[in-house]
């Protein structure tokens, strides 16, 4: 059982870089689809349009889904490129959505190209690197051109859009577009030359949490300007720090899916940016859309570092859904290493952690911990491999640098990710290890920001989901009201392994006093450092209640309690019995009879709890004092 | 007319009490530093007089002085010396049998009448089986208030120099009438506000309701109990069709295993329930380690304004770990697949981090509901008065629903209703919405239905008004009331940001407040009015059970006194109506009530004097006389058309105000349990006041060191809204980062001079349960 839920706080398997909680996941489009049945009844190709936030709801399919998984092959829509398209969801998106005209296709074709956006984007091999650099693929740079090229084709009946009058193809749409300041805007460059203020969309990439978030958020804080999402993944997002439930057996991959977004919202599934136009203010995709915006929002998560040979990695419900027979051995020593290996163990599987390190998280655990940590695990049943450097595989076994061979009939790797910054790096963004940001969370192009995993800002914590939620949070006021500032997002490591009460968070430095408190015997350890009073950092195993605390603490900036061993222990204050009790304590809060009140009582001959209960009330409200009062009825009778 | 603010300015009326007070001598402004001293009033802070002991008449007298105010008490501070046992009264006047007049159990007591004007004795009823013979020290010392030393006996209107004087009712009734009359005319039907409260009988309720809609044609009608209950019946009302407190009797739950109690704290609020929460394991949600807390199985002692990440935390649990009662979901239900998919992003670890609690409690605690046969979910205040009130119920309510609790026998989802009449004070008209029988008064079959009885055309009838926060928001504005009634509440103290609240008032025109006793809304007022209080009246009260229960008068009301049935129809008559439309006779008015209700979702049709004076157990729906009434409701079928209950899609979000920088603690605020609401009534109970004698605020004692503060010192606490006075208490259970207080003391001691008017965008329930502060000495600029 055990729902095998991963942490909210994913750190990168080593260390700082890269994480395991992404948005833009790659490779598990078509499963996505496949398994996720809210919602993903709405793409088929060919049978409706984009996507309607609130069908993904309601319309549970899995037969569609798979439909559209299967057949979103390579007769995408650049070969077949303008399928019918009943009405249905694509008159309901443009329906809710009068304001298009800025984050929405240029010219309108865009919209003729939702319909088939499923297509292209998972399409085989193409789908597993969704996050790769457009120009690197297939699609890539002849979507470019294809961009022109399907214009034509594509502009007649969807034209709905921002040009113009669109056509009888869609009524409705037309009926509820409001009236648009520039009606007859042709393109881009009018737009962009000579109304900038015009353009009031924000165009979001990305379809994982952060990207949905923000798009939620933005709805809910008032945010009056269309909103654009791209998402590469063709099915619904989902909780991406819930795979590991997957694997555990406790949730199924429909339980993932996220919830739809705030109606209005035009969202385009198996969609994929390949270009950002920075001079132009215009995302370029590669079924050929284009899509203007006026702020840019980068959401294109990360993506797995480049497995071993043959192994297979954990990043989408795909991943879940196609891992191997057998023996597994998770290959790192990170969080999300931990985490999966306990989930395939709930599932039964036999499971070795083979790791660096004398213990898992060593680049995060104090010894003592780290030696909890295997202890715990060991007694779930995983095999531990410690000191693992892989260098190869070998007939199905995986050859360590020391020489050892281990048996593996699958092989997971959880080595960590890499931010997706290949879209802004194309686009001349200033890239470190992420898409460089400041508090704003602007990027070098004031009117392209980025959040979530491709983000790199100083305060943020790497890789972590928190991080993607602050800073979806943050954004989403700024562009909402204008006000607000990402602050940072405060870094804890929790893996989400039921019965594992461990934590670890902040940076300590040399000269922070520390205070520790360690008890192997029955799995417990602590040690928090502080400065001023506060927290700088903090590892906890095996004290579940310290851990909430201490986290909170951590959090909010809190100072830590003067009774540190109250905190990490848990312990409330101890309760006086009856005997000790004060003459003034109150025994009988419901009716505020003190103890001396019933002493006097006592001694003025109400012998028993009635007659007590007469002469003082005491005990007739909840009556829990009761036996308080018969104790001190006794007690004081029998001096 | 010049009116005195609620502050330390405000006129209190002189020592002996009396219908004497006028506009006093500004109070001294320093904050009272006499602790304890409940018995030495010093009226002088413009706190409620609290008479000194023995000095007052009718107390000390009698020999059945079972009620302890009569009681010869040494000093205050110390317990109450003990009494002759009621039992052994002998009393010239029968035992009348009624109801407490605070909180919503309504425990059952007998009332027995002294001399006159000396009040009467009060024990508990034996056989009542909500507090089966056992009262709090609220209810015990009830009928101090009955003998007041400040009782209001005569009308006060203000005069030219500001100062409230006596004057004889015509004078009163027509200076009212006339000046609604010409707010009227000036500024259209909307220039006149009610504010009613969720103390009163559904009498008064429904002919309040029936007077605004009708006598002065406003949509400016709401209550008091906006700022409790209506975030629990908004999302009652969405999930079930029907909003009843506990769709089950009160002792249902003797026989429950788990009770999960959601932003509670009856150990202290209504003690008497919890002889009924004896046998179940407890778990208790509530930032503070309340009394209540103390006697659970488990304290999920999640950070204030969180309790929505928790419940959506459990229900994730309850998926996670296959709990949820699939065929109760799928025959029962609708709407599960999107409460589910909101509840998914609240995996246990990150429901820790923003609550606070522990992964492992989490776990415990669906474990435990899940587990037992018998289980309840009960939420309560602390959940419920949040901008995201409404939802945060919801959130319970889908908790409830995924664990198949709601309309099976033994298990259920409630709401502890706070006030009085709460349940029937908010079906019988007084709410903005609503028209009695629990209509919309949007809908056009009710409002035919219901001016059908009231014998005025349906068009005639105005439309929704606004909820109690923005009436109270709007008074003296452009667009808003110009004059205001108030029947049964005292906002100038228990509203949010009271001090903008009294502001408002001050701006009116003309302010009217109908009490018993000069609270501090009425010092601000215009027209006084002295009404009769519970012992003194008859009429019908609904309890948290929808069980509608007689109120009986057991003496005789002090002469000057008049109803409140007779103040509406005074005032209806002088504004044009017939008498007969405005029954002063509260069995008449409950005979409409039966008829305006009828077929509505709160059915009293079948609900009589004489069926209650019989001793039957009525719980609406009640449709007719032969009808049993409904002790359980949604056993069969919950109350949409289409039989479902509902799931609803709720995503959790953080309190409108987070702590930080200038502010940077967390406050909440609640009750003592020696005291009732505003305190307007505890306030002049001796006896309460020794137990709570002012303003407190609860600190744990690292942040109080950290603040220059000890035990007993004086506080000042702070908001963006404003700063109260509060004297320190030191709990070690609280959070560093939370301090709790009081919201029933007046003057400088408000806590509602913090708490914050962000609403909810549902129920326009205010955040009362979340602020921001920072605390520091007094003196601290």
């Amino acid at each position: 059982m055990r729902d095998g839920m991963r942490d909210t706080t994913r750190p990168t398997d080593s260390g700082e870089a890269g994480a395991a909680v992404g948005t833009t996941g790659p490779g598990g489009a078509r499963e996505t689809a496949a398994t996720t049945g809210p919602g993903g009844a709405r793409d088929a190709p060919g049978t409706t349009g984009p996507e309607s936030p609130g069908q993904a709801a309601d319309a549970p399919g899995p037969s569609g889904s798979r439909a559209t998984a299967e057949s979103a092959g390579p007769e995408g829509p650049r070969r077949d490129p303008t399928p019918p398209v009943p009405g249905g969801a694509r008159t309901a998106v443009e329906a809710t959505c009068p304001g298009s005209h800025a984050a929405t296709p240029v010219t309108g074709r865009a919209r003729v190209q939702q319909a088939e956006a499923a297509g292209p984007v998972g399409t085989g091999e193409a789908a597993g690197r969704a996050g790769v650099p457009a120009a690197a693929r297939a699609p890539g740079p002849g979507a470019l051109r294809d961009a022109g090229a399907v214009t034509g084709p594509r502009n007649g009946p969807r034209a709905a859009g921002p040009t113009g009058p669109g056509t009888a193809r869609n009524p409705a749409a037309t009926a509820t577009t409001p009236a648009r300041e520039h009606p007859g805007a042709p393109g881009p460059r009018a737009r962009h030359g000579t109304c900038p203020g015009a353009r009031t969309g924000i165009l979001v990439i990305g379809g994982g949490t952060a990207a949905h978030r923000l798009v939620q958020r933005l709805h809910e804080l008032g945010h009056p300007g269309p909103v654009t999402l791209l998402g590469a993944e063709p099915g619904p997002a989902y909780h991406r720090p819930l795979l590991t439930s997957v694997l555990g057996g406790g949730l199924c991959p429909a339980d993932l899916v996220l919830p739809p977004l705030p109606e209005g919202t035009v969202v385009r599934t198996g969609t994929t940016a390949v270009a950002v136009d920075r001079w132009r203010r215009v995302v370029r995709t590669d079924d050929g859309g284009e899509y203007a915006y006026a702020t840019l929002v980068l959401a294109t998560g990360a993506r797995p570092r480049e497995p071993l040979e043959g192994a297979g990695v954990l990043r989408t419900l795909d991943d879940c859904a196609r891992l191997g027979p057998g023996h597994v051995t998770v290959v790192g020593g990170g969080v999300l290493g931990v985490e999966t290996a306990a989930a395939l163990r709930r599932a039964g599987r036999r499971v070795t952690l083979a790791h660096p390190g004398p213990y898992p998280m060593a680049d995060r655990l104090p010894a003592a911990a780290g030696r909890l940590l295997a202890a715990r695990l060991a007694r779930l049943g995983v095999e531990a491999e410690p000191d693992a450097e892989i260098t190869g595989r070998e007939h199905g076994k995986l050859r360590l640098r020391d020489g050892r061979l281990l048996d593996a009939d699958t092989v997971l790797q959880c080595a960590g990710v890499t931010p997706d910054t290949a879209l802004a790096r194309a686009a001349g963004l200033t890239v470190r290890t992420g898409v460089v940001v400041d508090d704003a969370l602007r990027t070098s192009d004031p009117y392209v920001r980025a959040l979530g995993d491709c983000a790199e800002h100083p305060g943020a914590a790497p890789g972590t989901h928190a991080n993607a939620w602050d800073q979806a949070e943050a954004l989403a006021g700024l562009l909402a009201t204008g006000r607000g500032r990402y602050r940072g997002t405060r870094y804890v490591v929790r893996p989400r392994v039921p019965g594992l009460d461990l934590v670890t968070m902040g940076r300590a430095h040399e000269d922070d006093q520390r205070v520790a408190f360690s008890d192997p015997a029955r799995g417990r350890f602590a040690e928090l450092s502080l400065r001023n009073g506060m927290l700088t950092s903090a590892t906890l195993v095996g004290l579940p209640r310290a851990i909430a605390a201490v986290t909170q603490l951590h959090d909010h900036g809190l100072p830590v309690p003067a009774d540190r061993l109250a905190l990490l222990l848990g312990t409330a204050p101890a309760e006086a019995g009856p005997v000790e009790l004060p003459d003034e304590a109150v025994v009988c809060r419901c009716n505020n009879v003190t103890k001396a009140a019933l002493t006097a009582a006592i001694r003025a001959g109400a012998r028993d709890l009635p007659a007590l209960a007469t002469a003082t009330r005491a005990t007739t409200g909840c009556g829990s004092c009761t036996p308080t009062v018969r104790a001190l009825c006794t007690e004081v009778r029998t001096p | 007319m010049r009116r005195a603010s609620a502050g330390p300015g405000a006129g209190a009326p002189g020592e002996g009490g009396g219908p004497t007070a006028g506009a006093g001598p500004p109070a001294a402004s320093g904050f009272r530093a006499d602790a304890g001293a409940g018995a030495s009033s010093d009226p002088g802070t413009g706190a409620a007089p609290r008479p000194g002991a023995g000095t007052r008449p009718g107390y000390g007298h009698g020999p059945g002085a079972a009620g302890g105010s009569g009681a010869p008490r040494s000093d205050a501070g110390t317990a109450p010396a003990p009494v002759p046992p009621a039992a052994s009264v002998a009393p010239a006047a029968p035992e009348v049998p009624t109801h407490c007049p605070y909180c919503a159990l309504q425990c059952g007591t007998r009332l027995t009448a002294r001399d006159a004007g000396a009040g009467a004795v009060v024990r508990p009823s034996p056989d009542f089986p909500v507090n089966q013979g056992g009262l709090c020290q609220k209810g015990w010392t009830a009928p101090a208030v009955l003998t007041a030393s400040d009782r209001l006996t005569t009308p006060l209107v203000r005069d030219a120099a500001g100062a409230l004087v006596p004057a004889d009712w015509d004078t009163a009734l027509d200076l009212i009438a006339n000046r609604l009359r010409a707010l009227r005319d000036a500024h259209g039907p909307d220039a006149v506000g009610v504010f009613g409260g969720g103390g009163l009988t559904n009498e008064k309720a429904y002919l309040l309701g029936k007077f605004a809609r009708v006598a002065l044609g406003t949509s400016q009608i709401d209550y008091n109990g906006r700022f409790c209950m209506s975030s629990a019946a908004t999302a009652g009302n969405a999930a079930f069709g029907v909003d009843r407190g506990l769709p089950f009797p009160v002792t249902d739950l003797g026989d429950a295993d788990v009770i999960l109690l959601a932003g509670a704290n009856p150990a202290d609020t209504m003690p008497p329930l919890m002889r009924h929460l004896g046998r179940a394991a407890l778990v208790v949600v509530d930032p503070r380690r309340t009394a209540t807390a103390e006697r659970a199985a488990l304290h999920l002692q999640n950070a204030p304004g969180t309790d929505l990440a928790l419940a959506l935390g459990l229900l994730h649990l309850a998926v996670a770990e296959g709990l949820v009662d699939t065929a109760y979901v799928a025959g029962r239900t609708a709407g599960f697949e999107a409460a589910r998919q909101r509840a998914m992003a609240w995996w246990p670890e990150r429901v820790e981090r923003v609550t606070g609690v522990p992964v492992t409690a989490l776990r415990e605690a669906v474990t435990l509901l899940a587990g037992a046969e018998r289980a309840y979910v009960l939420t309560g205040r602390g959940a419920e008065q949040h901008s995201k009130g409404t939802d945060t119920a919801a959130a319970f309510v889908n908790l409830a629903l995924a664990l198949g609790l709601p309309g099976r026998a033994g298990s259920g989802y409630g709401c502890l209703t706070g006030q009085g009449n709460g349940q029937g004070g908010r079906e019988h008209g007084q709410k903005a919405d609503q028209l009695p029988g629990y209509r919309m008064i949007a809908d056009p079959a009710a409002r035919a239905h219901v001016a059908g009885v009231w014998g005025v055309p349906a068009d005639s009838l105005p439309g929704p008004g606004r909820g109690a926060y923005e009436l109270l928001d709007a008074l003296g504005t452009a667009d808003g009331p110009k004059a205001l009634l108030v029947f049964g509440s005292n906002p100038a103290v228990s509203a949010p940001r009271a001090g903008h609240v009294s502001e408002r008032l001050a701006a009116l025109d003309l302010l009217v407040v109908a009490d018993f006793v000069p609270s501090e809304t009425a010092r601000m007022a215009d027209v006084v009015l002295p009404v009769t209080q519970w012992a003194e009246e008859e009429g019908t009260m609904t309890n948290l059970e929808g069980r509608v229960l007689r109120r009986r008068r057991a003496l005789r009301p002090p002469a000057g006194v008049r109803t409140d049935l007779e103040v509406l129809q005074g005032l209806a008559v002088r504004l044009g109506q017939p008498e007969d439309r405005f029954p002063t006779a509260p069995r008449a008015a409950f005979e409409e009530l039966r008829r305006a209700s009828r077929g509505g979702r709160a059915d009293y049709a079948g609900i009589s004097y004489e069926r209650l004076d019989a001793g039957e157990a009525l719980h609406w729906p009640c449709p007719d006389e032969e009808h049993p009434g409904t002790p359980r409701l949604f056993l069969d079928r919950f109350a949409h058309p289409d039989g479902r209950a509902r799931f609803a899609a709720v995503e959790h979000r953080d309190p409108a105000e987070n702590p930080g920088g200038r502010f940077p603690l967390y406050a909440t605020t609640g009750r003592s349990p020696a005291h009732y609401q505003s305190g307007a009534q505890t306030r002049r109970v001796p006896e309460l006041t020794a137990a709570a004698p002012e303003a407190y605020v609860e600190i744990h004692p690292d942040t109080a060191r950290r603040a220059g503060l000890d035990e007993g010192a004086t506080a000042r606490i702070s908001s963006a809204r404003g700063s109260t006075l509060a004297r320190v208490r030191l709990v070690g259970t609280l959070r560093t980062d939370t301090v709790f207080l009081p919201f029933h003391f007046p003057a400088e001691g408000r806590a509602n001079l913090l708490t914050n008017d962000a609403l909810d965008p549902r129920s326009g329930m205010p955040e009362f349960k979340v602020c921001a502060v920072r605390v520091e000495p007094i003196g601290t600029p």
